[in-house]
């Protein structure tokens, strides 16, 4: 079942706002002491922008890499070894809302 | 069994192991245990196998020049050798891409019999 679906159009509406606002001194707070994972940018970034990790909570990003072979209509599945590799660093890169109330309706962060 | 065991070596080793693709099509061959069609390869490249799109959809007919993505109009690099010196020169990279893009052309795995048509057709394109 292939759709045709402009991603590009959804990740600006997301990505752009929260840039304006958070901005990189934002996500310095979250990132300054985790290192960028090499396979997280050669893997997430061939089809698309490698977005933030920041951009969405544990719950979301759970469900994006357990479903990578149905991600937004396409296969883009990897092996064992590398799904478990950026899902681990995507647990520990991710938002970390201070509170509950700090999550957003679709859980990312709102605490910026 | 010689040429399975070096297929599945080079497999298991790191990610970027430099190969060719007369490497890689020699190891579908040997998995395939029966010689490499390259009109058999251009015939399941360019139809449809049940599903909305064809290998060609997104990397054209005769993929010497840009493909681009069916859905999202994304520049595909060309896919022949020949156009594009990076191509089929990393097995782990190779066999990623066969996964993915064969499970969206055909709802299933691409057997090496039929990896190695395509490629061996894709290798005479000039």
């Amino acid at each position: 079942m292939n759709r045709p679906h402009r991603p590009h159009r959804l990740a600006a509406a997301l990505v752009l706002p929260w840039l304006a606002l958070c901005g990189p001194s934002r996500a310095d707070d979250f990132s300054a002491k985790l290192p960028p994972l090499p396979a997280y940018q050669q893997e997430c970034a061939a089809c698309h922008v490698a977005y933030p990790p920041q951009l969405l909570g544990a719950a979301s990003w759970d469900r994006l890499m357990r479903g990578l072979p149905r991600h937004f209509g396409t296969d883009a599945s990897l092996d064992a070894a590398q799904t478990r590799q950026i899902a681990d660093w995507l647990a520990a890169t991710r938002c970390r809302p201070p509170s509950p109330a700090a999550t957003g309706p679709h859980g990312w962060c709102s605490n910026c | 069994m010689k040429p399975l065991l070096l297929c599945l070596a080079l497999m298991g080793s790191a990610a970027a192991q430099a190969a060719t693709p007369a490497e890689l099509l020699a190891g579908y061959t040997a998995q395939a245990s029966s010689p490499a069609q390259a009109a058999r390869g251009q015939a399941f490249f360019t139809a449809k196998h049940g599903k909305e799109w064809s290998c060609s959809s997104c990397h054209g007919a005769t993929p010497l020049g840009e493909g681009q993505h069916a859905a999202t109009g994304k520049r595909i690099k060309p896919l022949a050798p020949a156009a594009h010196a990076e191509r089929f020169t990393d097995l782990a990279k190779s066999e990623k891409w066969f996964r993915r893009n064969c499970n969206d052309v055909a709802g299933r795995e691409c057997s090496p019999a039929e990896k190695a048509d395509v490629l061996a057709w894709l290798m005479t394109l000039k």
